[in-house]
């Protein structure tokens, strides 16, 4: 250890007087003062680092401002890809809604009169009953029909075709128009236009009261254009898209009728060579029943590509005198603390007046909890009902229609339904900070406060410290 | 009892060039100019830089001398100046690299030019076989005859790190100047 103290100062000496003899080499030149003395009057060019107003920004030059501007644009990143997440999650729940099976269709049927919810409620199956869009206003009477109720009874839900699917898609329209006849006749002249045909067609009623039914079929590709153009013929009253997904029902039944065609050609082979009248009996008998079973798979296929490939819209036309002392309806948005209570609260409400739940839906958007039901009650309900309801939490938006006179059905009676409609829009009240803005700002600040540290332990370890005063 | 006349001669010094007297200045120029130039021109390895650098430093010098603080020795604020001045050139011209054996060879010889070649030549291969940051350390430490502490504040390093890299370059140098003095 001694020795190697001395051997380190022996060396240390050995250095110290190689640079002694360099110095003496090594001399300015004589004349440093004379240009130096000139130059004591100028402004210096550059301050002394470290003691001026550059101070800061010589602090964050180099691996610093590396480091900050990593920590920003990670924390931008972040932002930016929440916010794209966001947008797709949003838009992907939308797509599954539209490649969903009718299993999973928010809107549901309702035969019996009584109060009833079909809806995916509990909201375990929600991400893909992301129906409606993510606006808190209720929607009007008219674009509500879009996902609303047929004058049947029968509920659908929106969905165009997705490629690569199988999927039959359905639609329903009830049209006010002011002459039935010439409606008659644009629904079939429109289905034509665009390749389909006039399925079935019926009317009744009087000039003035003159109602008809219309199914068409549209090629699917032409559907949500049929449907648009529909629209555009008369006041939409009621309107319901429907889409059932049969990919997989599809694929069974092609699967059973290559199995049964396979086994078609067997029989055959074995009938080719069958010896015995016995055995060519026995062998035909069952080949019967074979060729009888793939001509039935034939059969279903070909329906099911018939269905998938044309679009069936039963559109429902009548005259604006029929809705004479129609029922009040009414639009509701309100924006409440906790929708499940809020929907439990209807329920009782409703049930309790002897209204019924056409359907009710619950999605989530962005960690927004939604409801959107469609009720009916009586006449002499209604203003009870939509006051109640309006209670709740903060009104959005209301809207009332009116009818001129009250119709028999308006007074509750055991043998007539309820038949004023409530379209009702449960929305939860919270602000900007959803959770999951709340996580992509938490975990960029978090990134964000690492890196800070970890900057700061750095500088501190001398990692990044600048070799200058 | 000579070291304090010449810390109280020093300390007058600033103070007088700190009221502005140029004549003051002129002897503080004249005492560290060849400590000054010598370190320059070992980092840098070029004469005409080396002056412009010193010039520099001895202007940033005069400008802040008000900031300066009596009492403390004077040389290691002027190396720190200067070593400030040299690395922040240095790395505006991304030369960090030493170039002696260009440089050297196109110094003047003098008056023993066999003596001279062999002095450039152990001085080319002492510089070679250091890092740049050794160099500077040893520089600092041996040619400028700071302390470590006065290196550390110099290069902006840990005291520690100074020693650490005094005694790397050491046990680097050790074989070298001790083949040199067989020589």
């Amino acid at each position: 250890m001694k020795d190697e103290k001395n051997n380190f100062n022996n060396v240390e000496q050995k250095v110290q007087k190689f640079f002694l003899k360099q110095a003496e080499s090594l001399k300015a030149g004589k004349d440093l003062w004379s240009k130096l003395e000139p130059r004591l009057d100028e402004k210096p060019k550059n301050t002394e680092p470290g003691k001026t107003k550059g101070r800061f920004w010589q602090w964050l030059a180099g691996p610093r401002l590396i480091a900050i501007s990593s920590s920003v644009a990670v924390v931008l990143i972040l932002v930016v890809a929440g916010s794209l997440w966001l947008t797709n999650n949003n838009a992907a729940n939308s797509r599954t809604l539209a490649q969903s099976d009718k299993s999973n269709i928010v809107w549901g049927f309702n035969g019996s009169g009584g109060p009833v919810s079909t809806a995916t409620y509990p909201p375990q199956i929600i991400p893909q009953t992301t129906i409606v869009a993510t606006t808190t206003t209720m929607p009007s009477a008219a674009v509500l029909g879009a996902v609303g109720s047929t004058s049947n009874g029968v509920y659908y839900a929106a969905i165009p075709n997705a490629a690569g699917k199988q999927v039959i898609s359905q639609a329903s329209i009830s049209l006010e128009v002011s002459n039935v006849s010439t409606a008659i006749t644009q629904v079939e002249t429109l289905a034509q236009n665009l390749g389909g045909s006039v399925d079935n067609m019926s009317s009744s009623g009087a000039q003035n009261q003159q109602q008809a039914n219309v199914t068409i079929r549209v090629p699917a590709n032409q559907f949500l254009t049929a449907l648009n153009q529909l629209q555009s013929m008369g006041t939409v009253e009621s309107q319901n898209i429907n889409s059932q997904d049969v990919t997989q029902q599809y694929i069974d039944l092609q699967a059973q009728l290559n199995s049964a065609q396979l086994e078609e050609q067997s029989l055959q082979s074995i009938l080719a060579k069958a010896t015995t009248v016995s055995d060519e009996i026995a062998i035909q008998q069952q080949l019967t029943q074979v060729i009888a079973q793939v001509e039935n798979l034939q059969g279903q296929i070909n329906y099911m590509q018939n269905q998938v490939a044309m679009s069936t819209i039963a559109v429902n036309l009548n005259t604006p005198a029929q809705n004479v002392g129609q029922a009040p309806s009414g639009t509701l948005s309100v924006a409440v603390s906790n929708v499940d209570n809020s929907l439990a609260s209807v329920k009782q409400l409703v049930s309790g007046v002897n209204g019924i739940i056409n359907s009710s839906t619950v999605s989530f958007n962005d960690g927004k909890e939604s409801a959107y039901l469609s009720l009916q009650v009586y006449t002499a309900n209604f203003d009870q009902v939509m006051n109640a309801i309006g209670k709740y939490g903060k009104i959005e938006q209301k809207t009332i229609q009116e009818s001129g006179t009250t119709q028999s059905s308006g007074t509750q009676q055991s043998n007539s339904p309820p038949n004023a409609n409530i379209y009702l829009s449960l929305t939860e009240a919270t602000g900007f900070w959803t959770p999951t803005h709340i996580t992509i700002v938490a975990a960029g600040s978090a990134i964000l406060a690492i890196l800070i540290i970890v900057l700061i332990v750095a500088g501190r370890a001398g990692l990044l410290r600048r070799r200058s005063a | 009892m000579i070291e304090q006349q010449t810390v109280m001669t020093e300390n007058d010094m600033v103070r007088r060039c700190q009221a502005g007297d140029r004549e003051a200045f002129r002897a503080v120029v004249e005492k560290y100019q060849n400590i000054l130039y010598g370190t320059a021109y070992l980092m840098t390895g070029n004469r005409t830089t080396a002056e412009d650098h010193v010039q520099e430093a001895f202007l940033a010098a005069w400008k802040n001398i008000s900031s300066f603080r009596t009492g403390y020795p004077l040389k290691p604020w002027l190396v720190r100046i200067l070593v400030n001045k040299v690395i922040s050139y240095q790395r505006a011209n991304a030369n960090t690299m030493i170039s002696l054996d260009t440089n050297l060879a196109a110094d003047p010889a003098g008056d023993d030019p066999a003596e001279e070649i062999a002095r450039r030549d152990q001085l080319k291969r002492v510089m070679q076989c250091l890092s740049n940051e050794q160099r500077q350390v040893v520089l600092l430490r041996y040619f400028a005859g700071l302390s470590v502490a006065e290196t550390a504040a110099a290069l902006g390093r840990r005291q520690g790190t100074i020693k650490s890299q005094t005694y790397r370059a050491l046990e680097q140098l050790k074989d070298l100047i001790e083949d040199d003095n067989r020589q």
